[in-house]
């Protein structure tokens, strides 16, 4: 079984290794500018693209390697969920678009897909070329 | 060969498709949008133990004023399966239901026009269509 964090960005559920979750802090946590809380390790990047504006109240999960630190708007953080490997579907490439090859996997809860976002494949791609799109 | 008839609602065609490649026919199964996805995918299904793509083919059929509605035809081709959003259903038909025959040369994606009892149907080469227009799919 593999632990998952989910959270909501727009309207879709996504979720993360939780091995990878550094923290998940509130937005009124975020002391540096609103837009721009994307740890890149040394500095903190524009982080604008990665979604819709937060509201109030809503949170950043940080997501974090050992050398690569990111965070993630999030709507809501919705909580954790054990999954087998058996219930995990592959997302095939040519479902996304091309510059997004890191949501490699998808479960169901609640009748709905949750699409996993590999930070693994994250964290690199957006150190070596800058941020993904915004969620449409 | 036994073909499918559908068509759009308020399309000016019916087509048709070979129907030992229809693996089901769902009625309003709940499609669930992909994030970050191609403007074709218009969201994901289940059925059984698949997750199943739904693409458009209107534009490619050069159908587009056609209205789609909730029935959904899912189609396999080898292990894969696709579903594609339509409006109505028609019974299937066979050879002996074909009255006559006229080859399009012009519309590589529907290659023949097949005139039956129940109406003209274009006949879709559903092989070429999926892997040409959406072979990275499955990539």
């Amino acid at each position: 079984m593999k632990r998952y964090l989910r959270f909501r960005v727009a309207d879709f559920a996504l979720a993360v290794d939780l091995t990878y979750v550094h923290r998940v802090v509130a937005m009124e946590e975020v002391t540096v500018q609103p837009d721009a809380y994307l740890w890149g390790g040394t500095r903190w990047l524009r982080a604008d693209r990665l979604g819709p504006a937060p509201e109030r109240g809503e949170h950043v999960v940080l997501l974090a390697s050992s050398d690569f630190h990111l965070g993630w708007r999030s709507g809501r953080v919705e909580g954790l969920d054990e999954v087998a490997e058996g219930d995990l579907y592959p997302v095939p490439r040519g479902w996304l678009d091309r510059g997004v090859p890191w949501v490699t996997h998808l479960y169901f809860r609640e009748g709905g897909p949750v699409y996993v976002v590999n930070f693994s494949v994250i964290g690199p791609a957006v150190a070596k070329r800058g941020l993904p799109e915004t969620v449409q | 060969m036994m073909l499918m008839g559908f068509r759009y609602r308020h399309s000016p065609r019916n087509y048709a498709i070979d129907l030992q490649k229809v693996y089901r026919i769902l009625d309003g199964p709940a499609v669930h949008r992909v994030p970050w996805s191609r403007s074709y995918l218009r969201g994901i299904c289940r059925l059984d133990r698949w997750v199943v793509p739904v693409i458009d083919l209107r534009e490619l059929l050069d159908d587009v004023r056609g209205e789609v509605t909730s029935v959904l035809i899912v189609y396999a081709e080898g292990e894969v399966l696709v579903g594609f959003p339509v409006g109505e259903v028609f019974p299937s038909f066979g050879r002996a239901d074909i009255q006559r025959v006229v080859r399009q040369a012009e519309r590589p994606l529907c290659p023949y026009v097949l005139h039956t009892k129940q109406g003209v149907f274009h006949f879709i080469d559903m092989k070429t269509l999926l892997f040409r227009h959406f072979g990275e799919l499955w990539q």
